[in-house]
């Protein structure tokens, strides 16, 4: 069995992102790192591989910038990894090359997160299940697969503590909510290995998506990005503690 | 395909979801501007309540497909009844709520018409070839705007809480019934059980609500707030990491996966405020939100905002609340 689990790389503590000058997405600063209920899906890979023996490939879309993330996977465990060359800021685009990468790499159980920390569209994996036409489940707390042939049982979230039990044939594409199984610990020397190694690379030419049918799909620009409005009726306290505690109080009584 | 603008309606068999009535809020606005119909779709089985409700909530046309298929969720069999309804002639513009439903049907309904998917939306607004919307990004710390060249067809997910769903008037809409697909069933995905929410600690019910995030630190710190939420008459709740770390059950997560809450108060500390998490907590009487971050998302919504150091408001705040206790 062949699972690829989708990672991105994420930048941490964002400081004043603005948009790139021709609109084409947004500019950090700052390191990357694996967004966060990605790794929980990595993680849920690499327990079906201690336990079924399958092949993980961890599988990223970013420029060189993102390459770490796919260090991190392999000194994980992963047995793979693979990154599209490409600096995309839309979901459309993004899991529609994604798809067609996984397309080429004969795959029977694709993982994923929910919802990337900096573009939150939570969009991209249903996206790729989409074009692969295949089935897949969102926000999935709990897999359970005895056998690489036998029946795949997925618990998932509904939302207001619901939750909701699938039978789900393979392929398939699970997104893995995040804190639904136990994160290990990246060794440092294997890390230093796996950041020796080389890695492939694809690319649009390679996947055979020409720049026309990107072109195509290319239909929004950033204009503008900002720090959240403060409410403009937040009333700002400030003071010492005890003015603080004293005024929260009177809040309090004010309504109760 | 009139009406031009078509919502895809979220229920609980009985009542319209809050989300899918602000739907029809922004679907008015663009309606408006654009002079499109709007319409909304709905799908279950024996909803007739709530398929009433939507007649009069201000659409031109509602669209009902009842069939047994439905009852329970499977983004599989729900997608293809509304692709199947719309494959022939598209609406220009699709809007689904941000919800888990939204995001598992929304991807698939784009994809499936060759329309391009924004989600996430916090307003959306029509303009002379397109769109703009705005979208957080960043944990929610940051708001970017996008220009969207309109594609024939445009899906959208959107988040609660942009707009009042207030002031529409009824116009007595039309109902179609549509018909099931015969190939809707999807063999792929079998849902074997389905559990409603059962919770030890009844959070819904504490009319005050202190409430922690990763901000608190270390779990060591949790039994300071555990203190303070009795001491002040109220239960102690917290945002999703606090839950994921296992701090605390579920029963006591505030937000879409957990609860959604409506104390009179609700004090949140070191909570960022991620838009799954004020989803569960927007319409509590008074927020007031302590947090080291004065870009804390959740200060967008908060009554009251305090930037400050946690651990100095908290032993301030305990000590006042003793003191309070005491001269009742």
């Amino acid at each position: 069995m062949h699972i690829v689990v989708c990672v991105k790389a994420v930048p941490a503590n964002v400081k004043m992102p603005v948009p790139k000058p021709d609109g084409s997405g947004v500019l950090t600063e700052g390191d990357a790192f694996m967004n966060e209920s990605d790794d929980y899906a990595l993680e849920q890979a690499l327990l079906l591989k201690r336990s079924l023996g399958c092949k993980v490939t961890a599988l990223t879309l970013g420029t060189i910038k993102s390459q770490d993330v796919l260090h991190v996977s392999i000194a994980k465990g992963a047995d793979e990894a693979v990154r599209i060359d490409a600096d995309e800021f839309d979901p459309n685009i993004i899991s529609y090359m994604l798809a067609a990468a996984i397309r080429t790499m004969d795959c029977d159980l694709i993982l994923t997160g929910v919802e990337s920390a900096d573009g939150m569209a939570s969009q991209v994996p249903v996206s790729i299940a989409a074009h692969l036409g295949i089935p897949y489940v969102y926000a999935v707390s709990k897999t359970e697969l005895e056998s690489v042939d036998g029946p795949m049982i997925v618990t998932r979230e509904l939302g207001g503590g619901r939750h909701q039990t699938l039978e789900v044939s393979k392929p398939a594409l699970l997104c893995t909510q995040s804190g639904t199984v136990p994160l290990t610990y990246t060794p440092v020397v294997k890390l230093i290995h796996a950041r020796r190694r080389g890695l492939p690379t694809l690319n649009a030419a390679s996947l055979q998506i020409s720049e026309e049918d990107l072109a195509q799909r290319r239909k929004t620009r950033v204009v503008d990005v900002k720090p959240v409005d403060k409410s403009s009726s937040t009333q700002w306290l400030s003071g010492t503690p005890q003015a603080l505690a004293r005024e929260i109080m009177n809040k309090i009584a004010e309504v109760r | 395909m009139e009406p031009q603008v078509l919502i895809i309606a979220e229920h609980d068999g009985s009542a319209p979801d809050p989300t899918t009535l602000e739907l029809i809020a922004w679907g008015s606005q663009i309606a408006a501007e654009k002079s499109w119909k709007l319409g909304v779709m709905v799908l279950g089985h024996a909803m007739g309540t709530v398929v009433e409700a939507l007649r009069n909530s201000g659409v031109d046309a509602v669209y009902a497909l009842d069939d047994p298929a439905l009852a329970t969720f499977n983004a599989g069999t729900h997608v293809a009844a509304i692709a199947a309804a719309l494959s022939k002639d598209s609406p220009r513009v699709i809007l689904l709520g941000h919800s888990y439903l939204g995001i598992e049907m929304a991807s698939t309904i784009a994809v499936k018409l060759g329309a391009p998917l924004w989600s996430n939306c916090k307003t959306i607004k029509a303009g002379a070839d397109g769109f703009v919307v705005t979208r957080p990004m960043c944990g929610g710390a940051y708001v970017s705007t996008l220009e969207i060249t309109s594609a024939t067809c445009n899906v959208f997910t959107v988040q609660r809480g942009g707009l009042s769903a207030q002031g529409l008037t009824s116009k007595n809409a039309q109902v179609s019934t549509l018909a099931m697909p015969a190939d809707a069933d999807a063999a792929k995905i079998k849902v074997v059980g389905e559990t409603k929410a059962t919770f030890a600690e009844d959070i819904t019910q504490a009319d005050l609500l202190v409430s922690v995030g990763r901000g608190i630190g270390q779990q060591s710190q949790l039994d300071a707030f555990r203190d303070l939420a009795k001491a002040l008459g109220g239960s102690l709740s917290a945002s999703r990491p606090i839950v994921d770390s296992g701090w605390l059950p579920v029963d006591n997560q505030v937000g879409l996966s957990g609860r959604t809450v409506r104390p009179k108060v609700y004090l949140a500390f070191g909570i960022s405020g991620s838009a799954q998490h004020m989803a569960g907590m927007r319409d509590s009487k008074v927020i007031i939100a302590i947090n080291q971050d004065a870009n804390a998302p959740i200060f967008q919504i908060a009554h009251y905002g305090i930037v400050a150091d946690l651990f100095q408001i908290l032993p301030a705040l305990m000590d006042a609340a003793k003191e309070s206790a005491a001269a009742k």
